[in-house]
């Protein structure tokens, strides 16, 4: 194995999961989720050698992933929308315990917000430092910081709302 | 009632197992390589193909009017157009420092590739059609020495509607259809950019 390989492997074990969850939390839909992690590390690979050098490869690896996130949907956008939340509850209904509701029914939620809030909110919750996060979006880390303030609101009040039924 | 993190606790007990393998990425990632070079390789070959096959028609064939010359010309110059902007495009796609940027600015960038594809596919597609056509009709003249009166004005007949049929219905369709897909991308990338300001 090359030293390019065996870079590769360590960043897509260190780094896959996560950017799964991003991909899953912005498409809500696992077949999606995957093409685009794939998408992703494809890209990761061919540009691999403009990565050396870096001292943050996680933070590359997310401004990847959340490019290629925001020109994925396109024209599916709009239709995706609408069929996320029937799909994302049929996805589990054999194995679903009240533990995955519960998760199933936050990606419902993450669903209803806007795409540049999925994008966030995923990072938040897979507890990326603000820096980082800001580093990622391009935003200003003060700016980040009353964004992400009202995401949070957002998404507790709908899911809450959601709970209640 | 759960407040965010009650509910972010719940991001932390979803399963772990799902996602991509490291073996179908790396395969995807081997087979992606061979399609860039082999997309590249087979449009560069056919292109170089005609390219050469032209110029030797032009330097082995004894025409009798300059207006062939010319015509092979016009021909030729279309060919090596379509080259360039072929290998321009190739190089576009293949520079990914556009992907690396904050994704406001990439969005911008996707836009505006977007918006140069829209007038390659149809302005300047419809200068090349209109430079082809000038090429065949001015090769009329040197058929019309070569050929009977019946098979010149055939030739000249099929040649006209041929022009007529690309502008008229062929182009006017595409063009149509092409504008109506920038314009749903761009208006979805403006969405999204406007989110990040």
């Amino acid at each position: 194995m090359s030293q390019n390989q065996r870079l590769f492997k360590e960043l897509f074990e260190q780094n896959s999961r996560k950017i799964y969850h991003l991909c899953y939390g912005y498409t809500g839909d696992s077949d999606s989720a995957n093409d685009l992690v794939q998408e992703t590390f494809i890209k990761v690979w061919q540009n691999l050698d403009k990565f050396r050098n870096q001292s943050q490869l996680s933070t590359w690896i997310y401004r990847i992933a959340v490019n290629t996130c925001l020109t994925h949907l396109r024209g599916e956008k709009r239709k995706l929308t609408e069929e996320l939340n029937d799909h994302l509850i049929e996805n589990y209904t054999e194995e679903s315990s009240e533990k995955q509701e519960q998760i199933n029914l936050l990606y419902k939620c993450i669903a209803q917000l806007e795409e540049n809030e999925r994008i966030i909110i995923t990072m938040v919750l897979d507890e990326l430092p603000y820096p980082e996060i800001a580093e990622i979006s391009g935003i200003s880390e003060g700016n980040l910081r009353v964004k992400i303030h009202r995401i949070k609101q957002k998404l507790a009040s709908i899911y809450n709302k959601y709970e209640r039924f | 009632m759960k407040d965010f993190d009650e509910i972010k606790q719940l991001w932390h007990v979803q399963e772990t197992s799902a996602g991509p393998l490291f073996k179908d990425v790396t395969k995807a990632v081997r087979e992606t390589g061979k399609g860039y070079a082999q997309k590249l390789l087979v449009q560069t070959l056919s292109v170089a193909v005609v390219l050469i096959a032209l110029l030797a028609i032009w330097i082995w064939v004894p025409f009798l009017t300059w207006t062939a010359h010319l015509s092979l010309l016009i021909i030729s110059v279309c060919v090596g157009y379509y080259l360039t902007v072929q290998w321009r495009d190739y190089q576009r796609i293949k520079d990914s420092s556009a992907l690396l940027g904050e994704p406001e600015k990439y969005l911008e960038y996707v836009k505006s590739y977007q918006a140069s594809r829209y007038k390659l596919n149809t302005r300047n597609y419809l200068i090349y059609l209109c430079c082809i056509s000038l090429a065949i009709g001015i090769y009329g003249i040197e058929m019309y020495f070569m050929m009977s009166t019946v098979v010149f004005c055939a030739y000249m007949a099929f040649t006209i509607a041929w022009i007529a049929a690309c502008y008229f219905i062929f182009m006017k369709a595409y063009m149509k259809r092409e504008n109506q897909r920038l314009q749903d991308i761009i208006s979805q990338l403006e969405h999204i950019r406007k989110q990040f300001q």
